[in-house]
């Protein structure tokens, strides 16, 4: 195809994300820069993004060798990878909300459906229940029957009318969490 | 996934839901900017599909992405056109409901 019509500006503007200085600040905050030497945010960010998304087996030692590839200098073992997934998880999860936020204010105009405009909040609210490699059933214990012996629930709840604040709410409910908080209110 | 433990397995999943959320807000765009000038539709699986293929090229082009900039472009030229559905004279219900006019919200929901 060679004229698709369509303009370089628009790739840019979302790829973009992945090269912000949002990213070095999210992370300044939850701790996972500590040092200017070694992993950077921004290469744990890409590599745990695009980088797994790449890959067709996902081990820390194909993660680690990922890393050292697209950050020029950098040696990382797989035990040194492992631990930076503390914070690291900490940061992918406050660049998820920061995601979701910036990708509903570059998706279409919602302020301008007038129906809307008389709710103080309107919230979008989905969940999804994923099931787990068996090994991790210590950690998600599953629904049992026909589902997976270990599970997950994955809750989004976004604020439509306040999104400029970016107001995400993602929570990963372990099952027995789920049932004693919620189902018991 | 091999050694499991909690807070890999929090990375991969954050880590693939940012990776969803991106590539759905680019198909969206994509979508109807496609419908707009060019009145044919992409498909949702091919663009994901097409789109982890080139997800290498991807990778390393953000290491510099004003020097990468006509590569990104070009592959995610070469997705569009993959993604593509095809050409029919018969009309899909998209389609059709399409021709009315309807605000663009509803055209972003229906991709």
């Amino acid at each position: 195809m060679k004229n698709p019509n369509l303009s370089i500006a628009v790739i840019l503007k979302i790829i973009k994300l992945f090269t912000s200085w949002q990213i070095e600040e999210v992370a300044k905050e939850v701790g996972f820069t500590q040092r200017k030497r070694g992993l950077t945010a921004n290469t744990f960010f890409k590599v745990f993004t695009v980088g797994a998304w790449s890959l067709h087996e996902i081990t820390l030692e194909t993660l680690a060798s990922k890393c050292c590839e697209i950050q020029h200098g950098l040696q990382l073992t797989r035990q040194a990878l492992f631990q930076r997934l503390k914070t690291g998880s900490v940061l992918l999860k406050e660049m998820l909300a920061w995601t979701v936020a910036y990708a509903a204010k570059h998706s279409v105009t919602t302020e301008t459906i007038e129906v809307l405009k008389q709710f103080k909040h309107v919230y979008i609210c989905d969940s999804t229940l994923l099931s787990l490699p068996d090994k991790l059933q210590a950690i998600f214990k599953g629904l049992g029957g026909t589902n997976a012996k270990a599970a997950v629930k994955i809750q989004l709840m976004f604020s439509l009318m306040e999104r400029r604040d970016g107001r995400v709410i993602l929570i990963l409910i372990k099952w027995e969490m789920w049932e004693r908080n919620i189902l018991s209110a | 996934m091999g050694n499991v433990g909690e807070k890999y397995f929090e990375c991969l999943i954050y880590g693939k839901l940012v990776v969803i959320t991106l590539m759905t807000a680019l198909f969206s765009t994509v979508f109807a900017i496609m419908f707009r000038k060019q009145r044919r539709l992409l498909s949702m699986l091919k663009f994901f599909k097409n789109l982890r293929e080139k997800s290498e090229i991807l990778l390393t082009s953000l290491q510099n992405i004003g020097e990468n900039a006509v590569k990104l472009y070009d592959a995610f030229v070469d997705v569009i056109g993959r993604s593509l559905n095809e050409k029919r004279k018969r009309k899909t219900t998209q389609q059709v409901l399409m021709e009315h006019d309807l605000p663009e919200v509803v055209l972003q929901m229906l991709a």
